[in-house]
Parts: structure tokens; C-alpha cells; sequence
């Protein structure tokens, strides 16, 4: 078991620990998600497919024998993550998520308090999902070739439907990046490439880095373009007009951007309204189209 | 003793209420901040600080009853004020700011009148002790004189 998904257990129940400390073990590095719903069955999420998780911690395509989450494993993690004070964790909660030690996600959802349309926080927590991190150093070494030319950055969005590494990708390439003597600066709305957690980024996002967290996209980038005068912008999954503003704002200042978004291919991605506008002139250079091909991730660079 | 102790929880309480509503502490270091007047009280909050600090997955009520088991020789406090304690320790840090500081000040004023019972009986005793003084003195005074 890696010492990351060791700092899992530490906030999980007594009643579920064992259990969940023998998929670790079963799973390694393969496993990517934990799932807990209050009165259902405790599900595992790897690499190879989705499992009920039985009492005694082995992984089963099956409802039957399975581990039933209870109301006080919910409670007890959900106070656990929010270190006995959620009173301390307000905006946490109503991002909806708590970025731990190890970088490793608890996201959570119940009955939601919302105030004019927005929801403030939620109460009665039914589900939990942990995002185990998994950075893997060197992902983006076939491809930097690419991304760099003659000192300089190119613009370069990656694309790919879900779970296919986009994330993990951005990451290496930030940290490159970084650790080459370039100024990086991370939007990092769900925590989840440089996963934040006091301060301190629990990924190796690069000596070089600054990291914006938990904040709207569209004002992190701008910010950071005021404040850090960074030289790289890296963001995950471009999706509204907002973000592609503050993108144009960035290509308009000389920044490189290196961001992802959803999608299969590139003609889908260029002709979506909100992000068309960031593949004109000045804008983003290169695409890396990941697809799986024989159980294999696979990238595809093309110049755009 | 009694009194005084009650005091300090009541001290203590408050101490929590200003970091909850003021700083937002976490916990931990709320507990940790808290000073009393007695050091029994003081060292119970201490504890169970640096328990919840030691061992993240320790729930509020299990650091607290640690705590409370190890000082139990030097606490002199009732039932009653054992009970209040622990109904409002083990609901601790569980909810938004708006709830927990109602716990707090809901502990708060239940502590408030366990400490003017305690001290209206402190006074009894004290008048009761001071009077059966002054009965075995006059009793000396009529059988020596």
C-alpha cells in the first residue's frame, strides 16, 4: 500500500477500515474511487471496472454479502475530513468538496441549504465519494517536444472524454513546465491537479508554481494574469464563455495557456460556441486528442 | 472545588464561542487555546487538543472521554455537570457556525445554572459550617464556665 492511500484510512471508521484497508491492498494503484452511500453497498472504482465492497475488504461485481454503508460512517468521515470543525469549513462545503492530506478528494453531497437559487451548504451528508490522487511523473515526456519549441510554450488544449488522464497530463506538463524555469500559474476550480491542502500542493506541480484553488475559473485566470505574472496558465476543463474571456485575456497578454476540455475530438471541441472563439489567430496552437486503444492511453498531437 | 471548576468550564465555553464566531479555529486549536483558572479543567481541553491532533479519524467524544478518564481523580464536579459536559462535547464541532455556536450557548446557560446552584449551596454550607462553629463554642463556653 503506497503511504498516499495510507492517509485514506485514517479518516474512515473503525467498522469500514479494515475493509478498506484490504482493497488498497488488493487494488494499488489501480484503485480511483471510493464511493459511500448511506444504506447502499460501499463500491470501488479502479481502472478494470466498478465493485461492491464486502465487509471483509474484497471486491465483488455483486450487491449480495456486501458492506452496507451506515448514517454514522457518513458522519464519521464527514467530521473527520473537516478536522471535528465543520463550523471552520463553510466555503469547503459549499464548493462541495475537502482536498486532504496526499491530495486525495472527498467530495460530498446530502440535503442542500440553498439562498436565492445558490446553494450555501448542505446538511444530513448522504454521499461521499474519495478521489484517490494518482500523479504519474513523466506522463507528459513523450509529448513536451511538442509543447516547448525554441524556449518558447505553445497554446495547447487537451482533449479527451472522461477518466482518460487529461488531469494527470495538465499536471506533468505544469510541472515540467515549472522545473525549466518558467513562471506557472494553476486555476485549479476543483483542486484537483496541484490538490491543495494547506497551503502546500500535495502533487509535484513544479518549484515554479502558483496555485489559485477552489475559485471560478474565468476570475482565477484573470487574477493571476494581474497578480502573479505568470508566463504559463494552466486550467482544467474550459467549458463556459467566462472561461474562454479570461483564456482570450491570457493569449492577449503573451501568456501561454495549456488547458483540457470534454470531448472525443477536436472539430467537436473547436466548433462548441463558448470555446470557438479561442481557435482563431493567436490562440491555441496544438491539440492532444487521448483516446484508448487496446486498453492503452494513447495521444494524439496535432498541430491546429 | 466544585464552584471553581464550573467556573472554568463556563470560562472555557466562552473562550470557544468567541473562537468559533471571531477566528473560525478549527478545533484542535481552539481546545488548545483555552486557558482556566484551574488546571484540571485547563488540562482536560488540553488533552483532548492534542489527541484530536495525534489521530485524525479520533471523534471529538473519544478524545474527550480520554481526557476526562485521566483526570478524573482531580475533577470534583457532579453528575449532573458531567453529563452537561459530555452531552455538549460530544455534539461538538459536528455542525455549521450558526448551530454550533446555539450548542455553545445552550451549554452555556445550562452550565450557568448548575454554577448558581453550586455556589447558593457553597453559601449554605459555608453559613452552616459558621453556625455549628459558633453552637460548639457556646456549648464549651457553658460547660468549661
Amino acid at each position: 500500500m503506497s503511504n498516499r492511500t495510507e492517509e485514506i484510512l485514517l479518516y474512515m471508521p473503525d467498522r469500514a477500515r479494515g475493509a478498506i484497508g484490504n482493497v488498497v491492498d488488493i487494488v494499488s494503484d489501480s484503485l480511483v474511487e471510493l464511493r459511500f452511500r448511506m444504506g447502499r453497498p460501499l463500491m470501488a472504482i479502479t481502472l478494470g471496472g466498478q465493485y461492491v465492497v464486502t465487509p471483509s475488504g474484497s471486491l465483488s461485481p455483486d450487491a449480495s454479502g456486501a458492506y452496507i454503508v451506515s448514517e454514522n460512517d457518513i458522519k464519521h468521515i464527514f467530521q473527520a475530513i473537516c478536522d471535528n470543525s465543520v463550523y471552520a469549513y463553510t466555503e469547503e462545503i459549499k464548493q462541495g468538496f475537502i482536498t486532504i492530506a496526499g491530495g486525495h478528494r472527498f467530495g460530498f453531497v446530502g440535503r442542500a441549504i440553498s439562498a436565492n437559487g445558490v446553494i450555501e451548504g448542505f446538511r444530513e451528508i448522504s454521499s461521499i465519494n474519495i478521489r484517490i490522487a494518482h500523479e504519474v511523473i513523466g506522463a507528459a515526456n513523450n509529448i513536451m517536444g511538442s509543447i516547448v519549441s525554441g524556449g518558447r510554450v505553445r497554446n495547447t488544449i487537451v482533449i479527451s472524454p472522461p477518466n482518460m488522464g487529461k488531469t494527470t497530463l495538465l499536471r506533468d506538463i505544469a510541472r515540467q513546465i515549472s522545473n525549466n524555469g518558467k513562471k506557472v500559474a494553476i486555476a485549479d476550480d476543483r483542486g484537483e491537479i496541484a490538490a491543495v491542502y494547506r497551503g502546500v500542493p500535495q502533487n509535484d506541480v513544479g518549484i515554479n508554481t502558483d496555485v489559485i484553488d477552489t475559485a471560478p475559473k474565468g476570475e482565477a485566470i484573470v487574477l493571476l494574469l494581474r497578480s502573479m505574472s505568470p508566463q504559463v496558465i494552466v486550467s482544467d476543463e474550459l467549458s463556459t464563455a467566462s472561461d474562454a474571456r479570461a483564456v482570450l485575456q491570457a493569449f492577449g497578454t503573451g501568456v501561454s495557456v495549456i488547458a483540457s476540455a470534454h470531448g472525443d475530438n477536436l472539430a467537436g471541441v473547436r466548433n462548441r460556441d463558448t470555446l470557438k472563439p479561442l481557435f482563431g489567430c493567436g490562440g491555441f496552437e496544438l491539440a492532444i486528442v487521448l483516446s484508448r486503444e487496446n486498453g492503452e492511453v494513447v495521444a494524439d498531437v496535432s498541430e491546429i | 472545588m466544585r464552584v471553581s471548576q464550573l467556573d472554568s468550564l463556563i470560562n472555557a465555553l466562552k473562550a470557544l464561542d468567541l473562537s468559533v464566531s471571531y477566528s473560525g479555529a478549527k478545533l484542535s486549536d481552539a481546545l488548545n487555546e483555552i486557558y482556566c483558572s484551574d488546571s484540571v479543567i485547563e488540562n482536560m481541553f488540553v488533552k483532548t487538543a492534542d489527541y484530536l491532533r495525534r489521530d485524525k479519524g479520533l471523534s471529538v467524544k473519544s478524545a474527550w472521554s480520554r481526557a476526562e478518564r485521566e483526570s478524573e481523580t482531580g475533577l470534583y464536579l457532579s453528575d449532573e455537570d458531567i453529563a452537561v459536559m459530555n452531552g455538549f462535547i460530544y455534539s461538538l464541532g459536528g455542525s455549521d457556525r450558526e448551530n454550533e455556536l446555539k450548542n455553545i450557548r445552550a451549554a452555556l446557560a445550562r452550565l450557568g445554572v448548575l454554577y448558581g446552584e453550586a455556589r447558593d449551596s457553597a453559601v449554605r454550607c459555608e453559613r452552616l459550617y459558621k453556625s455549628c462553629g459558633f453552637l460548639i463554642g457556646a456549648m464549651a463556653a457553658l460547660i468549661f464556665f
